[in-house]
């Protein structure tokens, strides 16, 4: 069923090496849809990092109050949780719609598919950079130490984003031939956030900790969350999100090898 | 030196009912809702059985077509025979599942403009998002612009939400931005239409200009009128298939023979 051509395999690569290229596709729609968002609204998209915030004190306050934790310390680490949860989670249900939500582009033309991954990434990213504010505030109000280490948020990112891309593409791909994906995914993230370190530390596990170690997003929030934090992160995560983005690619490019194709079929 | 070719293309439509794209009815195979699939109908293509044991809708078959600089090919047939999905496989939306489409020269599609169109968008956003998705750059959106702001006469409208349109000015700028830009390969799903009295014989004159321009044009339609008036050749589709080839009036008289035969 997975069986692949060298012509499919050649034109699959043509179509992401175009959709990267395609910013004028990815990025005029996703700032077209921020801006149509919060059109009349007093705020615009400061919105964003508004109803963040809110999320942030309310939560954050009363889990670590519920958990006995020092403020100093697990308020930073909870928001971080937060803002990158939102991005995975919401991205990852974004990209159920990627080709769906764009079917009346994609049968208006010829387009390259993958453009319409990034677009959905790029969007969730930019919200991203609009919560990230938040946190510069509380790290400012705690205290969080800048450390040679927090440079280490920028492989950490790219791999975060490496990561995310195979992940909305094969996403994608099933959602766009299964229409229930999407409901399959909002249903799955409550149970994901609970066994994903957010909002409390794995140690809290004890010897249920096993749960986080074996969970690929607690590793994708780790090497983000962690040099922020002013840690380094151990190997483990490193290269538990490195192993992740190879064996994912490769997964991914070929089912979308074999599929690329239909999709027009399926919208 | 541009080029359309199509050698031997079949496109089939897989058919899936609402259970048919859930994974639930993948898994159990409910006989009821397979029953409920299998009684699916389309106007137009046969409904057949692929090499994977899936339903699928045979919507073009054995379609040879060869079309070189100067080409105006109209295609005519009923409901379903497959008009727009012969535009979409030259657009290099649907890859056949057999045959082989080679094209050459940019192509220029037409149709689905309006349903992507942003409401609350303002005129002049819908003009530079347009552009900028078509891949021009931003200078020449701009050029292109002012260019349509003079054509669609406005004005202050263009910083306008288009909620605020009346019909006939969204077709003032839809037929503006559709016709802005010199195609080398020009797809149509019937010939795109023009406002009021006054606007008509401006919006006349620019499509057929826009027209000649291009090295080759295809245009759908059900009016043997519009054939007569744009195409120098014609093709009549019927379930798929080319029923006739040749001559705008002997394609025409074709299909009248048939839609009376089918009366009688």
């Amino acid at each position: 069923m997975l069986s692949t051509t060298q012509r499919d395999r050649r034109l699959a690569w043509i179509d992401l090496r175009r959709g990267v290229e395609a910013w004028n596709i990815w990025h005029i729609l996703a700032m077209q849809e921020l801006r149509q968002r919060y059109r009349r609204s007093v705020l615009g998209p400061l919105w964003i990092s508004v109803s963040l915030a809110v999320q942030v004190a309310v939560m954050g306050f009363l889990v670590g109050v519920l958990f006995k934790q020092e403020h100093t310390k697990y308020l930073p680490y909870a928001t971080l949780g937060i803002i990158l949860w939102n991005f995975i989670s919401t991205s990852l249900m974004e990209g159920a719609n990627c080709f769906v939500g764009a079917s009346t582009y994609l049968l208006q033309c010829k387009r390259p598919l993958f453009a319409f991954v990034i677009h959905v990434l790029w969007r969730n990213l930019v919200y991203l950079a609009h919560t990230a504010v938040i946190f510069v505030i509380v790290a400012l109000i705690f205290t969080v130490p800048l450390a040679p280490a927090t440079l280490l948020v920028l492989p950490g990112l790219v791999l975060l984003i490496v990561n995310m891309a195979w992940m909305l593409l094969f996403i994608g791909v099933i959602a766009a031939r299964f229409r229930d994906v999407h409901m399959m995914l909002s249903s799955s993230m409550t149970v994901l956030f609970w066994v994903t370190p957010i909002v409390f530390y794995p140690e809290m596990l004890g010897q249920f900790r096993w749960i986080t170690d074996f969970n690929p997003l607690a590793h994708l929030l780790e090497i983000v969350r962690a040099p922020l934090l002013g840690q380094v992160p151990a190997a483990e995560p490193w290269l538990f999100t490195i192993g992740m983005a190879v064996i994912g690619w490769i997964a991914t490019f070929q089912l979308f090898s074999r599929f690329r194709a239909r999709i027009p079929y399926w919208l | 030196m541009y080029e359309i070719t199509l050698k031997k293309v079949r496109i089939e439509f897989p058919i899936y009912d609402q259970g048919g794209r859930s994974l639930r009815d993948m898994l159990l195979l409910n006989p009821v809702r397979r029953q409920i699939a299998s009684t699916v109908r389309l106007v137009g293509g046969e409904i057949t059985t692929n090499s994977s044991g899936n339903r699928v809708v045979c919507a073009l078959d054995g379609v040879d077509l060869h079309l070189v600089d100067g080409d105006r090919l109209g295609l005519i047939g009923h409901n379903g025979a497959g008009k727009t999905t012969i535009l979409r496989a030259m657009a290099g939306i649907y890859e056949p599942v057999a045959g082989e489409i080679v094209t050459r020269g940019e192509i220029t599609s037409l149709f689905g403009m309006t349903e992507s169109m942003d409401i609350d968008a303002t005129g002049y956003e819908t003009i530079r998002l347009r552009g900028l998705m078509l891949g021009r750059s931003p200078k020449e959106v701009n050029d292109t612009a002012q260019e349509i702001a003079d054509f669609t006469e406005l004005g202050e409208y263009l910083n306008m939400p288009l909620r605020t349109y009346s019909a006939g000015m969204l077709v003032r700028l839809a037929f503006g931005i559709a016709t802005s830009h010199q195609p080398e390969i020009l797809l149509m799903d019937e010939i795109i239409g023009a406002g009021d009295a006054s606007f008509f014989d401006r919006a006349q004159a620019r499509l057929k200009s826009f027209i000649d321009a291009a090295g080759i044009m295809v245009v759908a339609t059900h009016h043997p009128d519009i054939l007569r008036r744009w195409c120098n050749k014609a093709i009549l589709l019927s379930n798929g298939h080319i029923a006739a080839h040749g001559a705008v009036e002997d394609v025409i008289t074709e299909q009248m023979r048939r839609v009376n035969a089918a009366k009688k």
